[in-house]
């Protein structure tokens, strides 16, 4: 149990009369990467705003790293080490690619009032700064404005700040979603570095090279239930997930 | 004997019914049955004294019968001040109906609504001065007032759309203030009556009382209200204006411009609002450069409370805070200052139901 | 020159409020219409502590403070769950509300208001004139210094991330709650402080100055002066104060003035006079639209 990273319990998310997630339990082990797929409305992005803490699920539990955080707000769970990017990026637009960074570095202020009053743009918070932007290779973009960059950079951007937090789990959402095949090499570059680190990454994605090719293991989603889970290369040739894939003819199956 | 004992008794209790229930209260709350009471004992004494003097036996018939011939009579003025309430309503209605559609398809709080309102009396009182009928200073009014709605949506909101919705609000705080010093500027500060000669005159119903000018209220305001209904329920422009209100990127694919779309409806909504500034003039018989402060407070209120861009919710509110005021304040005066009414019923409505009355939630 | 004094003192009493307003609207991007209640709040408490319990200005400051802090705090509570236009309405609904308060309690004097308050006294000589003016300069240079030092701290930082992204700025371990209603706090007991300020330069206070076009006059200071910027509020307040006296023989269409002054501006340089040159202004540029 101390290698869990997060487990999820019965977990289910009722809005009204509809089931985005419905009795999902599943776990993770620490320094694993693991991939959640299914066909579109699967219900992934919901049970990542339950995970992260944007709602509160209707039954059941999310422990993190061993402690029991269904319905922490997400600013608890980012201090608790939970560290995530969106799926349509919001960065800071106005600020530069920098500041952007620099922001999440003094998580550990936000929390303590007294704390909070201290300076934010010192040379060790801008030190460290470049340094992530270093490591997902955007440091050439230091000054730019964020609100300006393209996508892929974004997606970096997006990268880097979740680093800022140093997390102990990486929630990406659908962080290849949109990017040229180069640009999908290299962050996925960077997502298995993240992982040498010995940060466990959760990711949500839709194109199924990638999620296959990145993930240690993978679990399945359809119409909010868990369908199976278990290798990447079981899963894509079990039939019941070729059905809920092409029965829906939405995904691309091998892109 | 037994008539010995009704005199004596009556006379102190109604001494006392005076004083304490009377008719001159120098504390603030009344209520109903203070008044109520204080009617029934002096029914009961005079019926009784009367009866005496008539040298009839059976006082307690003749006692009964006035009673409820008070009864009747305060219940008539309830009655009175119900239709009252209800008229308030409904031109509260007319304001704030504009509004919601003007929130609806733009999403901006569009206090210079009222600085339209005001216009619309001005327009309407003038052309009325000028031409002597009462339809076409309306028409007039409406006409004009909606050009002049169409180019504060063109000319100051649409453009400050993509800033943050604070801008767009301070612009309609500025324009409503900028238009009352105009007013004030143009038409002088002073109290202008209409005078109107309306071709009604007062109606009776059993003995209840409704002037003319509430009337032609209920007969206007009615009207427009049927009007905008099948407008907006019954014809494709109204369900293009719904859609918007709902989704803006909806619009053109309806294959109407959006941006015609939401001037329309910015016209529609104050022709109305001239509408309701013609009535108030009417009813009150006044027209000044401030008349639209009050209304302009009230109708935001009355817009949270419907729950914003809620057009049904907006009527509802604006009939019951117009019910609420003339009788909680005017009738049974209850201590509340009268047009804060509107912003503690909206407080108490949002501590219940954040998105207000018939809102929805979460979505925009 | 007597005159200009008083002149400099009101513009310098509006100038602190308005920073507190800057540091709601501006820092936090939360929406604060009702602004002078918190004003008002401020003046009552100021002058019922001075004239009823016989403290001296000095000694009722610390308790006006936290009387406006802890109000703001309170009515800071609906920008938590409200969304921005319900917000608006709520705050000048809250403005009314006060002034009827004021307007109709008899321990605050009624329509009456409150007269007599004693003048500022500093080391037991009464100060007027210049050396009062010296006491609002004061105020105003510890305004704008709470506010430069707010922004260099992480909790200004906090705020601007919820203005800008609050989803995001959850997710970086800010809490939305914590930090827009520690910016209310600020800039309501901002407005404290100046409101008690008025009181004594006023010497007699009463409800119909707090009222909603007392709001609108300080939204005014920091939209012209540049919302978000160190200097916009203040330099709003000067020219907003400056201009009456100005168009002093255009009496009749000052208001007029006031109120184009504020529509162009807004329509045209919504950043405000100083807007999109310092650091701070370049976070109010355009916002996209989300949902």
């Amino acid at each position: 149990m101390d290698e869990l990273i997060l487990e999820a319990r019965s977990v289910s998310m009722h809005f009204g009369g509809l089931r985005a997630v419905d009795n999902v339990s599943f776990t993770m082990r620490k320094g694993e990467i693991l991939g959640l797929i299914g066909p579109n409305g699967a219900g992934k992005t919901t049970l990542f705003n339950v995970i992260s803490g944007v709602y509160r699920p209707t039954s059941g539990a999310i422990i993190f790293d061993g402690k029991d955080t269904t319905g922490f707000p997400p600013y608890r769970m980012a201090e608790l080490g939970l560290g995530r990017t969106f799926q349509i990026v919001r960065p800071f637009p106005d600020l530069t690619v920098l500041e952007n960074v620099m922001i999440p570095l003094h998580l550990a202020r936000f929390g303590r009032l007294l704390a909070s009053f201290s300076s934010w743009n010192t040379s060790e918070t801008r030190t460290r700064a470049l340094q992530l932007l270093e490591e997902t290779g955007i440091s050439n973009l230091a000054d730019k404005r964020a609100g300006l960059l393209p996508l892929g950079n974004q997606r970096k951007l997006e990268l880097a700040r979740a680093l800022a937090l140093r997390p102990k789990l990486l929630l990406l959402d659908e962080t290849f979603s949109g990017l040229r095949h180069e640009e999908i090499d290299t962050i996925a570059a960077l997502v298995r570095s993240v992982r040498e680190k010995g940060i466990s990454i959760l990711l949500i994605e839709h194109n199924m090279k990638v999620a296959m090719g990145l993930s240690d293991r993978v679990v399945v989603l359809d119409h909010g239930r868990l369908l199976t889970e278990g290798e990447p290369e079981a899963v894509r040739r079990n039939p019941a997930v070729i059905e809920a894939y092409l029965g829906k003819g939405s995904m691309s199956y091998a892109s | 004997m037994a008539v010995c004992s009704i005199r004596l008794k009556p006379a102190k209790r109604v001494k006392t019914a005076k004083l304490e229930h009377g008719y001159v209260y120098k504390g603030f709350v009344s209520s109903l049955h203070c008044l109520q009471g204080g009617l029934d004992e002096w029914a009961q004494f005079t019926g009784g004294m009367a009866a005496k003097r008539a040298g009839f036996n059976n006082e307690k018939m003749l006692a009964n019968w006035l009673l409820r011939c008070y009864r009747i009579k305060s219940m008539n003025t309830f009655i009175e001040q119900l239709l009252n309430g209800i008229a308030v309503g409904a031109i509260y209605a007319l304001i704030t109906l504009g509004l919601a559609l003007v929130y609806g398809v733009l999403r901006v709080l569009h206090v210079a609504h009222a600085a339209v309102y005001t216009a619309g009396a001005y327009i309407g009182l003038f052309a009325y001065k000028a031409t002597g009928s009462i339809l076409i200073a309306t028409v007039a009014a409406m006409a004009l007032c909606g050009v002049l709605g169409v180019l504060m949506e063109r000319a100051v909101y649409s453009p400050l759309l993509k800033y943050p919705p604070y801008v767009p609000l301070i612009s309609s705080i500025a324009m409503f203030l900028g238009f009352q010093e105009l007013f004030r500027i143009a038409a002088g500060p002073y109290i202008i009556a209409f005078n109107a000669r309306l071709p009604l005159g007062d109606l009776f119903i059993g003995q209840v009382r409704i002037s003319a000018p509430i009337l032609i209220i209920y007969v206007t305001s009615a009207l427009t209200l049927a009007a905008l209904w099948l407008l907006l329920y019954r014809t494709e422009i109204g369900l293009a204006i719904r859609a918007t209100s709902q989704d803006r990127s909806i619009a053109s694919t309806m294959g109407m411009h959006a941006r015609n779309l939401v001037s329309l409806t910015f016209f529609i909504g104050s022709a109305v609002a001239a509408i309701a500034g013609i009535l108030v003039g009417i009813h009150y018989n006044q027209v000044y450069p401030t008349m639209g402060t009050v209304p302009a407070y009230k109708s935001l209120a009355l817009i949270v409370v419907g729950g914003l861009g809620s057009l049904p919710g907006a009527v509802f509110a604006s009939l019951l805070l117009g019910v609420l005021e003339t009788l909680l304040i005017g009738y049974a005066n209850v201590p509340l200052p009268r047009d804060s009414l509107a912003f503690i019923a909206m407080i108490a409505v949002l501590l219940w139901r954040p998105q207000g009355l018939f809102g929805r939630k979460g979505g925009r | 020159m007597n005159y200009l004094v008083t002149v400099a003192i009101f513009i310098g009493i509006q100038a602190i409020a308005a920073n507190g307003l800057n540091v709601i609207v501006g820092y936090a991007g939360q929406i604060s219409l009702g602004h002078a209640a918190f004003f008002g709040i401020g003046a009552y408490a100021s002058a019922l502590l001075t004239t009823k319990a016989g403290l001296s200005f000095w000694e009722a400051l610390p308790l006006v403070l936290v009387i406006t802090g802890s109000i703001g705090l309170l009515l800071g509570m609906p920008s938590l769950r409200l969304r921005e236009d319900f917000l608006a309405v709520t705050t000048i609904g809250i403005n009314f509300i006060v002034e009827s308060i004021f307007q109709y309690i008899p321990f605050f004097g009624g329509a009456l208001g409150i007269s007599n308050i004693p003048a500022v006294r500093l080391f037991g000589t009464r100060l007027r004139g210049w050396p009062f003016l010296g006491v609002v300069a004061f105020f105003l240079a510890l305004s704008l210094l709470t506010n430069r030092k707010f922004t260099k701290s992480c909790a200004g930082l906090a705020c601007f991330a919820i203005r800008e992204e609050e989803t995001a700025a959850a997710s970086m371990g800010v809490s939305p709650v914590r930090f827009k209603l520690l910016a209310f706090v600020v800039g309501t007991a901002m407005a404290g402080v100046a409101g008690a300020l008025y009181a004594h330069a006023m010497r007699f206070i009463a409800a119909t100055d707090f009222g909603f076009p007392q709001s609108v006059n300080f939204m005014s200071m920091v939209v012209l002066g540049g919302i978000g910027t160190l200097w916009g509020p203040t330099l709003g307040a000067i020219i907003l104060g400056i201009l009456p006296e100005v168009f002093r023989p255009l009496i009749e269409y000052r208001m007029l003035i006031n109120a184009l002054i504020l529509l162009l501006m807004i329509r045209f340089q919504p950043a405000g006079i100083l807007g999109g040159s310092s650091v701070l202004a370049r976070m109010f540029r355009r916002r996209p639209q989300h949902g």
